[in-house]
């Protein structure tokens, strides 16, 4: 699990050129957060999108168990994986929560700023828009195969 | 008119009886039934009965979940990393 050194290296900045990626780097906000620290929760607004710098994230959704709210771990993510891409995707509402693993190092990016420079490059917009799609499509897609899969067993025991 | 007491009485008994055995033995063919059905079928992520141990906190169940949304989640990475695989996304 090897940190993040250079930002095209991340999921969403990947095959930005050079310069595109200085511009986008000065955007950028470190964070950084101690084990088990809750980066956001599900239902809060997102106004900022995190790319994993250094350290483990976990996304988590919360479920009553025995009459105890739990989070239970959707999936583990690694340096220079996105997190909270719901802050550049309307109504801006973040679909799960968020928790440090370990130490972890994030870099924040503001939709107004990323925004601002969308608009006056607007093929750094195109490109890191398309990535972004990669990154919702991912989770869309096993999202819908964990819940076709249960469903499918539920149907398969319930009316065979 | 002792004796017509004793035979209704005797009656209603037996009629009780049978119904309460008719109703366990229903009650156990429905069981087996059921765990028939549960036989070779794949386990839903938190099936009731699947547990090898009853579960006695509540973090023991979040561990076993996790564990099985894991184990989904690399499966259904590997089908969607390979072409040929991408079929059984779904399959449960």
């Amino acid at each position: 699990m090897a940190a993040l050194e250079r930002l095209e290296e991340a999921q969403l900045f990947a095959g930005l050129s050079e310069v595109d990626c200085r511009a986008v780097a000065a955007l950028g906000r470190r964070r950084t957060a101690t084990p088990g620290e809750v980066l956001f929760r599900v239902g809060d607004a997102a106004d900022e999108l995190y790319v994993i710098r250094r350290g483990r994230v976990e996304l988590t959704f919360p479920l009553t168990v025995m009459g105890e709210t739990k989070e239970i771990r959707f999936q583990s993510l690694e340096p220079g994986r996105t997190v909270a891409w719901s802050a550049l995707v309307p109504p801006h509402r973040l679909t799960m929560s968020a928790r440090a693993a370990t130490e972890v190092e994030l870099l924040g990016f503001e939709r107004a700023r990323l925004s601002e420079l969308f608009q006056q490059r607007p093929t750094v917009g195109y490109a890191v828009m398309a990535k972004l799609c990669h990154v919702v499509a991912g989770r869309f897609q096993e999202m819908a195969a964990l819940w076709v899969r249960e469903v499918q067993r539920n149907v398969s025991q319930t009316y065979r | 008119m002792w004796v017509t007491c004793l035979i209704t009485a005797a009656f209603v008994i037996a009629f009780i009886a049978a119904e309460y055995f008719a109703i366990q033995q229903r009650e156990q063919d429905a069981e087996r039934e059921r765990a028939r059905l549960g036989e070779g079928a794949q386990p839903g992520l938190l099936s009731p009965g699947f547990s090898p141990a009853p579960r006695a906190t509540s973090d023991e169940v979040v561990h076993e979940l996790e564990h099985r949304i894991d184990e989904e989640l690399r499966d259904i990475s590997y089908a969607m990393c390979a072409p040929e695989r991408y079929k059984q996304i779904f399959d449960a």
